[in-house]
């Protein structure tokens, strides 16, 4: 998919991939790859800054845990905030997708009957 | 000899390019290495090396994630220089109101010399607080009212001048109205030759100093960060790197 029009709908990608559970950011990206079945594949650092602008929004909290081989690991969750967040932008993008599946429908029916 | 890392490699350009803010810095190369070592791992290859290369690949350019924690950093820092300036004005505040309440308790006179000096300091003091706290809220409503910015740009530029100077101007109010409260207070206890009633006084006077102090040398260390940040993305975008 192309990426300027997917990083336009980041936040909610990140948002909706974390209302499964906390997770950390590999995780993360790993969920949004599979649940988009590698339709969505970005740089995977670009989600690093995205979950930090929505954890500074209150949209998501955040704690270190222990990770593999001593490593320390960021695991982010869904704040009330953020799944608030999420509903409003789920109905929103319904609405949305409706009204350019109309629009694009009626324009395509209207092409084909003028080609004719 | 050190065996090569370019996971190693990649975090120390990272954490050059986040310099500009060093408990981020700390805190995303962490994240950052763990990422690329669980992606390394996951890798289908027998060389750590190559593996390490190709989650690197997948990661994408330092410059461009730095890049990207910029404007929220530079947001986050105005918006603590504002929070921080407002609780400097309180607690400045709290101590001027704490010293008028105990000078009524104590019955504390004031010499005809004092009080000439006063009908000109007092005024000033008056006025510059209340532009500090006008200022100040202003400033801080702003940048809190501002969506935190995906990327940096002329937009979030603007933005950030705009708080600093509404903020800064508040620090720098509160300060001028501190210098008068300092004249009026020293001047005050060194009529009364330094009695027991001077402690409350003296002591609300250094906290004062103390919080304003801080509070302006926080406000210089954010414009020393914003002109760093301003002018690394004037170079870049003079040197033709796309944002």
């Amino acid at each position: 998919m192309e990426g300027e029009i997917l990083k336009g709908h980041l936040d909610m990608i990140v948002l909706a991939a974390l209302a499964a559970g906390p997770a950390h950011g590999y995780g993360i990206i790993q969920e949004i790859r599979g649940r988009s079945q590698g339709a969505f594949d970005l740089p995977e650092g670009t989600v690093y800054p995205v979950l930090h602008r929505l954890e500074e929004a209150g949209f998501l909290s955040s704690h270190w845990t222990d990770g593999t081989a001593g490593r320390k690991r960021r695991v982010y969750s869904l704040t009330r905030k953020g799944s608030r967040a999420l509903a409003d932008r789920r109905a929103l993008w319904s609405r949305f997708a409706d009204a350019i599946g109309g629009f694009l429908g009626e324009t395509a029916h209207a092409a084909t009957k003028s080609s004719r | 000899m050190p065996l090569p890392s370019p996971v190693a490699d990649y975090l120390a350009e990272l954490g050059r390019d986040l310099a500009f803010d060093p408990a981020l810095s700390r805190r995303v190369r962490q994240e950052v290495e763990d990422h690329l070592r669980e992606a390394a791992i996951a890798e289908p290859t027998e060389s750590t090396i190559d593996a390490e290369n190709r989650a690197i690949m997948r990661f994408g350019a330092p410059q461009k994630i730095a890049d990207q924690y910029r404007a929220v950093s530079l947001h986050m820092r105005m918006k603590r220089t504002g929070v921080l300036v407002l609780c400097a004005i309180l607690v400045a505040f709290g101590a001027m109101e704490s010293r008028v309440v105990w000078y009524g308790l104590t019955r504390w006179d004031i010499g005809a010399h004092l009080k000439s000096v006063g009908e000109t300091i007092v005024p000033i003091d008056r006025y510059a607080f209340l532009l500090a706290i006008i200022l100040g809220i202003v400033g801080s409503i702003y940048i809190a009212s501002r969506p935190l910015p995906v990327a940096y740009g002329p937009a979030s530029r603007s933005q950030i001048l705009y708080a600093q100077f509404l903020i800064a101007g508040a620090a720098a109010a509160t300060a001028v109205a501190v210098t008068c409260e300092a004249i009026l207070t020293s001047w005050r206890l060194a009529e009364a030759h330094w009695t027991a009633n001077s402690l409350l006084p003296m002591g609300s006077l250094i906290i004062e100093i103390g919080i304003v102090f801080a509070a302006l040398v926080y406000i210089r260390n954010t414009v020393r960060r914003v002109s760093a940040i301003m002018r690394h993305q004037s170079s870049a975008s003079g040197s033709g790197e796309t944002h």
